[in-house]
């Protein structure tokens, strides 16, 4: 725990050194929130028919939620490859790898911050959706979606370490977490249900993980689904983190052993 | 007592890329390159240890297996009983090291902040934290730069800081790879006492790479000698002195 504490205070302060840094990434999140909107205008009259059937009235609350996974998607994605990525161009991985911190509890605390981060970001998005906007969460299950959520999460977090792990043995920056957030954000529900895709896709689309958490989410969050009525979505995240994230342990030990092999922790 | 350091027929090769070129001739086998061959030697607490030979000759190498940063190829090494290389971390807890790479640190954060952040990756936390990393800023005279950025830093001022990151947690072995390169002259003898002291007060054992051979007079009884592709040998400093090798 303290390891943890020590990665978010240092990142914390390197954060605190851009002065803008916080004000660009609250504005960033408002001018997202703003274009939602806005898009959700040009169907103010007559909103399409898929809306309805996630529980809402508004394609706004239809998209907020899709926009919010999304964001804590690349976090998850991509946090852990490009944290570890700049300790290696820092030259600072070699030192830490040098104390007797887990090398596994170094990629983990490196990204907390990110992840912490990106937390906020969602409360901003859902928050101020709900408050200036829409009256989005009236009829949210919590813990429901909670559950969703976190499966979720751990489902990109394992495809994130595949990453970090391909980060550290090929030491330049992986265009797997590209692949992966473009097919998750083309295919995965975020701002149009996966009915409106052509339907050989859409049959491939229903089962991706972005899919069942857009959908989960969306049902537990604006028409207060149960964690029964969102069970096949829950079943089918955890079926994904179960068989995705012992492998991505594995992988990224196997990882950092090779860098021990090769002697090349400390090359970038 | 038992040694501080064991080493026993420790050996390092590294395996060439396989370039374009060999794969277009459908060469697919990568040349071996030996880096250190059958180190064998061990250390007292308290003892200085020099660690000499020409460039490429495997000092980096041997002081990187015993920072646990690299595997042997074969033979082993343990320190305090555990190899630091090992993914349980009792080896790594009782080495500190210093390597001649200055970028090593978080440009963006303090001298101070810098050392409490690896002070609690060696498990260290509060007011013994805090008085460590005065004491460790003290003894480098950083005290007075430990509130400015790394990156505000000279060349010689990063050192003094690897130096200090190496001493915090108290290690029980120091390995140093040409420490006193870009240190002023004025520094130099001082840090010297310094780990004189550490030695003779403390009973931390220093491996100590350098070409210098006044940094290891008076105070290696023993060097270990590489040589490009040849078993490392371990000669009496007078010994070793007298052959007038590099």
């Amino acid at each position: 725990m303290s390891k943890l504490l020590a990665f978010l205070r240092k990142d914390l302060l390197v954060v605190l050194s851009y002065r803008l840094y916080f004000v660009s990434e609250i504005v960033g999140v408002g001018v997202s929130l703003l274009t939602l909107w806005f898009l959700s205008r040009m169907f103010a009259a007559s909103p399409p028919a898929f809306v309805a059937r996630y529980g809402s009235a508004d394609y706004f609350a239809f998209a907020v939620v899709g926009m919010a996974l999304l964001d804590f998607m690349w976090v998850a994605l991509g946090s852990f490859s490009t944290r570890l990525r700049e300790l290696q161009v820092l030259g600072t991985l070699e030192a830490i790898l040098a104390t007797p911190a887990s090398a596994e509890g170094v990629v983990f605390a490196s990204t907390a911050y990110a992840f912490l981060w990106s937390s906020l970001r969602t409360v901003v998005y859902l928050g101020g959706a709900q408050v200036v906007f829409a009256d989005l969460l009236s009829k949210a299950d919590w813990p429901a979606a909670l559950v969703v959520w976190v499966l979720a999460i751990a489902v990109f977090t394992a495809l994130g370490l595949f990453a970090a792990g391909i980060t550290l043995l090929i030491k330049a920056p992986t265009p797997i977490t590209s692949w992966f957030g473009g097919v998750f954000f083309l295919l995965g529900g975020v701002l149009y249900p996966v009915e409106v895709l052509p339907e050989p896709v859409a049959a491939v689309a229903r089962w991706i993980p972005m899919t069942l958490a857009t959908t989960g989410l969306r049902r537990a969050f604006l028409s207060g689904a149960t964690l029964a009525d969102v069970g096949p979505q829950a079943v089918g995240l955890a079926l994904y983190a179960a068989g995705l994230f012992p492998l991505a342990i594995l992988f990224l030990r196997w990882a950092f052993r090779r860098l021990r092999a090769e002697g090349s922790i400390g090359l970038h | 007592m038992p040694p501080l350091l064991v080493a026993e027929r420790l050996s390092r090769s590294y395996r060439s890329p396989v370039s374009l070129g060999d794969l277009l001739r459908l060469r697919f086998t990568r040349e071996v390159v030996p880096a250190l061959v059958e180190a064998t030697f061990s250390m007292e607490p308290g003892e200085l240890v020099g660690l000499v030979g020409s460039n490429g000759s495997g000092k980096s190498t041997l002081l990187r297996v015993a920072a646990g940063l690299l595997l042997p190829t074969s033979g082993r090494l343990a320190v305090a009983g555990h190899a630091p290389y090992a993914a349980d971390p009792a080896g790594r807890r009782a080495v500190g090291a210093v390597f001649s790479d200055s970028r090593s640190f978080f440009w963006r954060l303090t001298g101070r902040e810098n050392l409490r952040f690896f002070a609690t990756l060696h498990g260290m936390a509060g007011p013994e934290r805090a008085r460590r990393v005065d004491e460790v800023l003290e003894a480098v005279g950083l005290v007075d730069a430990a509130h400015r950025r790394v990156m505000a830093y000279s060349t010689g001022m990063r050192q003094r800081l690897a130096i200090a990151r190496a001493l915090v947690h108290r290690p029980r072995l120091l390995l140093l790879d040409e420490v006193t390169e870009g240190l002023d002259r004025e520094f130099q003898p001082k840090l010297l006492a310094l780990f004189d002291r550490l030695r003779v007060d403390e009973g931390v054992a220093l491996l100590y790479a350098t070409h210098r051979v006044d940094e290891l007079a008076g105070r290696a009884a023993r060097v270990v000698a590489l040589a490009k592709g040849a078993p490392a040998r371990v000669l009496a400093y007078p010994a070793w002195a007298a052959e007038g090798t590099p």
